[in-house]
């Protein structure tokens, strides 16, 4: 994080859980990466550190004793201008995506490793941080989206999409390496028909893929999150993800 | 045997003599005859055999009758002599004779027709209680049974430890029901007491008739049954003795099928199912909190630069957290398996491209199919399908880490997808030991581990089983296909496929 321009101050973590073994080692995690910690281990202890302190990212259990995931999200959302990342469980899905649509950043399935975390720290910082000033143009290993001047190419060759498809990457690109719901984009697609079937969109992702990605039936560059939505990676998580581009 | 059947038998026996008397004049009028009387034996036997001792007694009188007709002066009616009598005799003691035997005969008959039916229905019903998953199934086959056998409906109620009784079966009205219950707590608490009253009569507000019977052993099973009796008027005794008869044979059956043993074993399975699954519930849910510290904390290490410039700490603070992660997954199996039994297990079917299933299953598992080639043939141009992708997913990810398990290091593990008449198949193709014919079968059995390779084998045994679940919650199918021992497995996953390509016209964005 050190590459930040406005890095005058280390960025603040609250971390909120109730388990002591968690909030020790996100703590020793977060510290070796400098950023700045605080803890809190219930709801109310979170809302107050959250009013008080002002935190650049907040890591929320769901599991808290107080009160139930979504409502600390609500009450955190209404006011609060922190990045947020959930921790959640598997097989909780439909849960998932009603913190994504609430205005959670990302979500991290337990168990996690502290890389991944800091990985989607990261992402969300930098996206919270870009907000004021948004890049025209997005590159992503070979891809390039010029969102300004409405150019698509991949290895400088220009990649002709459709009005549509472009609008679907140009909802991705806009909130870049955060993963969008079904729902989220299908709103932001077609927003005279928010109820259109989810077939549609993924037809449309198919289109998509296939003019952009190397391997449309292994992309790299707009990835799937089974049963939440669509992920458009950073260089980061392009890296991350191990995937060398070898269709050149 | 009604009225109309009966005359007929009369008419037919009587026919039988007339034909008699046809043979007999037709022989006749061919070559004189001693004596016709043997001719009129054949009605008289065959009227017995067929119809019994009345119409052979008529085809006895009939045959004495006409065979004087063949006495000289032939053909002149009743002119008795002594040798019609001496016929008519023999012709009556035949009759008798015969009709009685005849009798027995079909009677015996009847009697092994009925207990041949009898015995297939007590078979069919007792492998229906042998299948029966739970106590209330148990009950509901029965009163199925008894409804079928008494040709009325009935209704089943069961003592529930000193809460009273509840019915378990009814067709009748919720207030009749209520009113029954009542009547059949009266009776079991008293036959309880006195031990061999095994039926009642009892009479209900709105006048109507019910005849109670204990199920199985009143000691044991503190169940009983409520049969209407003929509305609107006091049972006369031989209704209800019938009722009892039936009644008390079908609970006779009841308890030499085992019925009392059956409720007991399922009680008890139910029970334990129950206690089971809160444990494994609880057991995972207090394993998966530290495992996620301890994962957490070694996945720290990892990135501390004290230990990320030592390979030798590195290593083994990676392998902690390659570990705990291997942990975790066995927890989650034992959940998955506690999911299923207990009945939560309701997929959310959605779209969605079957690439993108497999490519996040191969991102899950990619930390054990490291050292695998893995060789992807599917392209992008497969059909949507509507499944639960997270079911789908977990049913690849077992199937590719038990592939992984197999296969040795180095070999490649093919992955291909195609479309094949509305089935979408999934392959998961592995260079490993291979099946024999009965392993392919076992293998999806619950805690089955290869004999062969219980040494390289480790695991629970759970994965192959919680995938087949999985996928047939999809509608789908998986099996096992080998060339033998040493020549590889193949996983085949078939999921339905949408008939028509969907509509992609629609879909044309520009």
């Amino acid at each position: 994080m050190t590459d930040s321009p406005q890095a005058t101050l280390q960025p603040l973590v609250l971390i909120v859980d109730d388990e002591p073994q968690i909030r020790r080692f996100l703590r020793a995690g977060f510290e070796m990466q400098s950023f700045r910690v605080v803890e809190a281990e219930t709801a109310r202890q979170a809302i107050d550190l959250a009013v008080m302190r002002t935190p650049d990212l907040i890591v929320l259990d769901l599991g808290l004793p107080d009160a139930d995931g979504a409502t600390v999200l609500d009450t955190l959302r209404s006011w609060s201008q922190s990045a947020i990342i959930v921790l959640s469980v598997r097989n909780a899905e439909s849960e998932k995506v009603a913190l994504l649509e609430k205005g959670a950043d990302d979500y991290i399935v337990k168990p996690f490793g502290m890389a991944e975390l800091l990985a989607r720290a990261r992402v969300v910082l930098r996206r919270i941080a870009s907000r004021a000033a948004p890049e025209p143009v997005l590159r992503i290993g070979s891809l390039s989206i010029d969102l300004v001047q409405r150019i698509v190419s991949r290895d400088g060759g220009a990649i002709t999409l459709s009005p549509k498809q472009f609008a679907l990457l140009r909802a991705l690109a806009g909130h870049h390496g955060k993963v969008l719901t079904h729902r989220q984009l299908i709103k932001e697609l077609w927003p005279q028909n928010p109820d259109e079937d989810v077939q549609y969109l993924r037809i449309l992702m198919k289109k998509l893929r296939n003019r952009i990605e190397p391997d449309p039936a292994r992309p790299i560059f707009v990835v799937t999150e089974l049963a939440i939505g669509y992920r458009l990676r950073t260089q980061e998580q392009l890296d991350a993800s191990g995937y060398a581009e070898v269709m050149r | 045997m009604n009225e109309a059947s009966s005359t007929l038998i009369y008419v037919k026996a009587a026919g039988l003599v007339a034909a008699a008397t046809g043979l007999a004049a037709a022989i006749v009028a061919l070559t004189p005859l001693e004596s016709v009387s043997a001719i009129y034996m054949l009605p008289v036997l065959a009227a017995a055999v067929r119809y019994g001792t009345g119409p052979a007694v008529l085809a006895a009188g009939l045959g004495t009758l006409m065979s004087t007709l063949f006495y000289p002066p032939i053909f002149s009616v009743l002119v008795v002599r002594p040798p019609q009598l001496i016929d008519l005799g023999i012709s009556l003691a035949v009759a008798l004779t015969m009709g009685r035997l005849a009798g027995r005969v079909r009677a015996d008959m009847l009697r092994a027709r009925d207990d041949e039916r009898l015995v297939r229905q007590l078979y069919g019903l007792s492998s229906d209680i042998a299948g029966a998953s739970d106590v209330e199934a148990i009950y509901g086959i029965v009163a199925a049974h008894i409804t079928d056998a008494l040709e009325r409906p009935v209704a089943l109620f069961v003592g529930s430890d000193g809460r009273g009784v509840r019915a378990v079966h009814s067709l009748f009205a919720h207030d009749v029901t209520r009113s029954l219950a009542t009547e059949v707590e009266t009776f079991t608490g008293r036959s309880v007491e006195a031990s061999g009253t095994a039926t009642d009569v009892v009479r209900l507000a709105d006048q109507s008739h019910w005849l109670l019977c204990h199920l199985g052993d009143p000691h044991h099973q503190q169940a009983a049954l409520a049969v209407p009796l003929e509305k609107n008027q006091e049972p006369t005794q031989e209704i209800t003795d019938q009722a009892r008869s039936i009644l008390a044979e079908g609970a006779k059956s009841l308890n030499r099928l085992g019925l009392s043993r059956a409720l007991e074993e399922r009680r008890l399975r139910q029970r334990t199912d129950a206690l089971r699954d809160i444990l494994m519930e609880s057991v995972s849910h207090e394993l998966r909190t530290p495992i996620a510290s301890v994962l957490g904390s070694a996945s720290v290490l990892s990135v501390a630069p004290q230990v990320a410039s030592e390979p030798g700490l590195l290593g083994l603070s990676q392998l902690i957290a390659s570990e705990a992660k291997r942990l975790d997954l066995r927890i989650q199996n034992l959940l998955d398996v506690t999911r299923i039994r207990s009945g939560a297990l309701q997929p959310r079917f959605d779209s969605i491209d079957p690439a993108d299933i497999i490519n996040a299953a191969l991102d899950s598992a990619a930390e054990r199919l490291r050292d695998r080639r893995i060789v992807r043939s599917f392209g992008g141009d497969l059909p949507l399908v509507r499944v639960d992708a997270v079911l789908v997913e977990q049913a690849l990810i077992n199937i590719l880490e038990n592939a992984a398990k197999f296969a040795t290091a180095g070999s490649s593990i093919a992955i291909s997808a195609s479309l094949d008449v509305g089935r979408l198949a999934i392959d998961i193709r592995d260079e490993g030991p291979g099946l024999d014919a009965r392993e392919a079968q076992q293998i999806f059995e619950r805690f089955y581990r290869g004999e062969r390779h219980a040494d390289i084998a480790e695991g629970s045994g759970l994965g192959l089983t919680i995938a087949k679940i999985f996928i047939e919650a999809n509608g789908g199918s998986v099996s096992a296909l080998s060339e033998g021992p040493g020549r590889g497995t193949t996983l085949r996953i078939v999921l339905p496929a949408p008939p028509s390509a969907p509509d992609y016209a629609r879909m044309d964005d520009d």
